[in-house]
């Protein structure tokens, strides 16, 4: 790219590294999860989630898969818009066949890019928080609150009709976060954000798991959703696919889908011979710019092996860097290659 | 980031912590919840459905029957003896139930409440009332008691001023009014523009439910409502217009092809058609409570 | 950043002529109004009145196949009466059917266009709002022909052929169908297409046109009744129809009936002209939000 482009470009607002939740060693309970058990939805004879069986715990858990894989109806069923073919739906204790209880708890931000006509963006939440029970006085407050959050202040006067496509994303990310949910579902939340706007609302996230809340987020944006993601559900045509920490997904894909690790070093013909010694080494490939591509049936032995050869060998290492352990690369064997 | 925006992140974050308390109204007492959440919907439905553009074609309607006794009211020679105040009632009663009752009331109920429903869908919004922590059958309430509310009003409003501008051009009216039927023929006016409201209010929302397009239906039950006086004594029973047109004031001559039934007696026409107006709001709160969403396309 | 390859082209080929694009919207519209059985079902009752005309006009040249009636030919001939009453009736009748086709396909032309934003698809094409019109009008005018004036001109040729000397003094017959049923089909499909573009949704716009339809004959009966007069008439347009087909057809009407032809032909122009506007008005290719 030419200097005068980079100058032009402006910087990407960086998104917030992520913190990783420690593991609590209490396991959470029933009534604090969000539990589907032995759920299937069929429309007529097509297919639209079959004997999916989850467990979902407070935090961020990415929802991800192709166009069609059963993502918004899944979502659609947590939230009673569906009813199941068979099997239960339960979200903190509360059945999803009980409105009244169970949105209380949850907001639900839909892939639907429709409102009532005629409101505004003021009109469309405090209308809703009124529906809730919520006096006059709390609702204003509560719905000002809810346009700050999402930076709509100076537009919550002008007819959601007459936003753009962001604005209209945030203004109902601010409808499902208005009544001060426990569980947030949010069906591709950042479409159509700008790169500020995501980052507020991944910042937004962020706080909220940590709070305790949990937060349901589909997404195809694979880097973000590695990023914010405590645990990541990969769904396809239907079926879950694999679901729990990012690491651990990958972790057990090993055998199948070896690791890929990529080192800089100052001797990367004396590193491959070393570690080709090893049987869980499957490739070792030296790149073109000097760099050793290993491919590897467990990273935890090939990490210690390397730590062993630096020992021995003093080999200078600059870089270890895994280069398929994301979701996009879990993703990519997972989803990609069977489509 | 910011801090700002990390501060104000947080405190979002805390506050949302100690969220899902229960509204009070919701312990113990559901009445009061029900009876806000019952207002809500209804300011809600009136702002977004009945003011506004969308009610233009609805005031145009309730104005025809206005417009036509306004012209008979101010042009000269069109009321031929102003004395006669017997042409004045025989004309309204033409006017209400030819026009007003058979035409205004029943196809302004047509667009008011076979819209409720499918409007919403339509509009691919009616999720958001699913979203809210309130039970089904109360949204159905909620909107038909809006509906009510519009119709009764404007078809109201509507009787009012026609039966006013029916007498306005003769002398002898205030007699008439306050020693005579007069204000009697005017609350039977209005008691039958609002049972009518009622009654086809309570069926085309509950068309809406089960069928995609209300029109087909209405456009039946239009039809069937209008051969209602060729219809034997029995098949007359399965209408609306039976039972509140036998409670207006002035019977309606229906031309020398009319099948002649007894007409019922009000202590059987006013329960009867609350009850099925009943009937049919409860099939509608059946329906909604097991209804899925799915925009299709139609 | 380096071009190089340079290997796309723009299309040099053929292309259809600008006239005929506007076809492509009937072809496509055709696809979904045949596939409702309800449709279909009606469709075809439409061709049942034209089919018993036919028989009628049969019978008329051949009353031998009713001889078994044992009624003389001269009396059986007055039943069967091939005449100006004979096609006025039939065009009044499937005048009637013209509408209720028109209320089962208009609502669906325009509306779902707007509310999908379709037609910013449309007419980011070479393709203007006069030819999106041309296109959808052409959907109901080809099927509202099939039931009208095309089976009104089958059976008057065919009358002509079973009676040739008939032919030179009733063209005039033949000149009232086409006349007649034209300006019914081009009107009706204004009505549908400006009411479909006025409300945005397919079965409140069905609604629409049902009681724009039916409260206007209530109200010119009701204004009638009232005032004692016939410009109550022209607040309808199945009066005003009725006047335009009874003056071509030769029919007598008094005043109490239909209001006169000069008046009825004025309010049919003006409606069509007051549906053209609001065709102009609501098919543009984006919508201000105030």
């Amino acid at each position: 790219m030419s200097a005068v482009a980079t100058a032009a470009t402006p910087a990407t607002p960086a998104i917030p590294e992520r913190t990783p939740l420690t593991s609590s060693p209490v396991p959470v309970p029933a009534d604090r999860r969000v539990v589907i058990e032995n759920v299937s939805k069929f429309y007529g004879e097509v297919l639209g989630i079959n004997n999916v069986n989850l467990s979902i715990p407070p935090g961020i858990t990415g929802l991800v898969g192709p166009n069609g894989s059963g993502k918004t109806t899944l979502m659609n069923l947590l939230v009673g818009l569906i009813r199941p073919t068979r099997g239960s739906l339960r979200v903190l204790g509360i059945p999803t066949d009980n409105p009244e209880a169970l949105f209380r708890l949850v907001g639900y931000s839909t892939q639907y890019d429709a409102f009532p006509p005629g409101l505004n963006g003021y009109q469309f939440i405090y209308s809703f928080l009124r529906i809730h029970g919520f006096a006059h006085a709390e609702a204003d407050t509560m719905t000002w609150e809810a346009i700050a959050r999402v930076n709509l202040t100076e537009a919550a006067g002008r007819k959601v009709a007459g936003y753009s496509k962001g604005m209209r994303q945030r203004i109902k990310l601010a409808q499902a976060i208005s009544h001060r949910p426990s569980v947030l579902i949010l069906d591709e939340p950042l479409n159509g954000l700008d790169p500020m706007a995501r980052a507020e609302v991944i910042a937004l996230f962020r706080e909220l798991s940590e709070a305790g809340l949990h937060v349901i987020v589909s997404s195809h944006i694979l880097h973000e959703v590695d990023l914010i993601s405590d645990q990541v559900v990969l769904i396809n045509g239907g079926y879950i696919v694999a679901e729990g920490e990012i690491g651990g997904v990958r972790d057990e894909m090993e055998e199948e889908h070896p690791v890929q690790v990529l080192i800089r070093c100052d001797r990367p013909s004396l590193l491959a011979s070393k570690v080709f010694e090893s049987d869980h080494v499957v490739e070792a490939r030296i790149q073109d710019d000097g760099g050793l591509l290993v491919r590897t049936r467990s990273a935890d032995r090939f990490y210690m092996l390397l730590n062993q050869v630096i020992l021995e060998t003093g080999l200078a290492v600059e870089t270890v860097m895994p280069t398929d352990a994301d979701v996009n690369a879990v993703y990519q064997y997972l989803i990609g290659e069977k489509s | 980031m910011s801090e700002t925006l990390r501060e104000t992140a947080r405190e979002t974050a805390r506050e949302m912590a100690v969220s899902a308390i229960p509204i009070p109204a919701a312990e113990g007492r559901p009445w009061a919840l029900w009876r806000r959440q019952l207002l809500a919907v209804m300011r809600l439905e009136l702002r977004k459905s009945f003011l506004g553009k969308r009610a233009i074609g609805l005031l145009v309607l309730a104005l025809m029957p206005v417009f036509i006794l306004t012209l008979r009211a101010m042009i000269p020679g069109a009321v031929s003896d102003p004395s006669n105040l017997a042409d004045a009632t025989n004309e309204l009663s033409a006017v209400y139930q030819g026009f007003i009752l058979r035409m205004v009331v029943f196809l302004g109920c047509v667009l008011i409440f076979g819209n409720l429903i499918r409007r919403e869908v339509m509009d691919r919004s009616l999720h958001y009332y699913f979203l809210s922590p309130m039970r089904r059958e109360l949204l159905v309430v909620a909107k038909y008691l809006t509906g009510l509310l519009v119709a009764v009003v404007l078809f109201g409003t509507s009787t009012l001023v026609s039966f006013g501008l029916a007498y306005l051009p003769h002398t002898g009216v205030e007699h008439f009014l306050f020693q005579g039927p007069g204000l009697a023929h005017l609350g039977a006016y209005l008691l039958v523009t609002a049972l009518g409201c009622v009654g086809y209010g309570a069926a085309f929302l509950a068309f809406g439910f089960f069928f995609k397009s209300p029109a087909i239906p209405a456009l039946l039950v239009f039809g069937w409502e209008g051969i209602n006086f060729l219809l034997p004594p029995l098949l007359k029973k399965v209408s609306v217009i039976h039972y509140i047109q036998s409670l207006c004031p002035v019977p309606f001559d229906h031309g020398p092809l009319a099948v002649l039934s007894d007409a019922p007696s009000p202590w059987v026409a006013i329960p009867g058609l609350l009850l099925v107006s009943g009937a049919l709001l409860a099939l509608a709160a059946w329906k909604i409570r097991t209804m899925e969403i799915s925009y299709e396309e139609d | 950043m380096a071009v190089y390859g340079r290997n796309y082209r723009r299309y040099a080929g053929e292309l259809t002529p600008p006239w005929s694009r506007f076809l492509i919207l009937p072809r496509y519209a055709y696809e979904t109004v045949f596939q409702s059985k309800l449709f279909l079902i009606f469709f075809a009752v439409c061709f049942l009145v034209p089919f018993a005309g036919l028989l009628m006009i049969y019978l008329h040249h051949n009353l031998s196949a009713l001889s078994f009636l044992n009624i003389p030919p001269e009396e059986l001939k007055k039943f069967l009466p091939i005449g100006k009453s004979f096609f006025f009736r039939g065009t009044w009748l499937q005048g009637g059917l013209a509408f209720i086709l028109v209320f089962l396909v208009g609502p669906a032309l325009v509306a779902p266009d707007l509310r999908n934003n379709g037609l910013a698809l449309y007419l980011s094409r070479p393709f203007s709002r006069t030819e999106y019109v041309l296109g959808k009008m052409s959907v109901l005018l080809i099927l509202l022909s099939a039931i009208t004036w095309v089976p009104g001109m089958l059976l008057f040729l065919f009358q002509s052929i079973l009676e040739p000397s008939w032919l030179g003094k009733n063209l005039d017959l033949g000149l009232a169908i086409l006349v007649g049923n034209g300006a019914w089909i081009l009107f009706l499909s204004l009505m549908a297409l400006a009411v479909s573009a006025l409300v945005k949704w397919k079965p409140v716009a069905r609604i629409a046109l049902g009681v724009l339809f039916f409260v206007s004959i209530g109200f010119a009966n009701a204004l009638n009744e009232i005032l004692s007069t016939w410009w109550g008439y022209l607040f309808s347009a199945w009066y005003v129809i009725g006047s335009i087909w009874a003056s071509l057809f030769g029919i007598p009407v008094s005043a109490d009936e239909l209001p006169p032809p000069g008046a009825a032909w004025a309010a049919l122009i003006g409606g069509s002209l007051l549906c053209l506007w609001l065709l102009s008005r609501r098919i543009r290719a984006y919508e201000v939000v105030r």
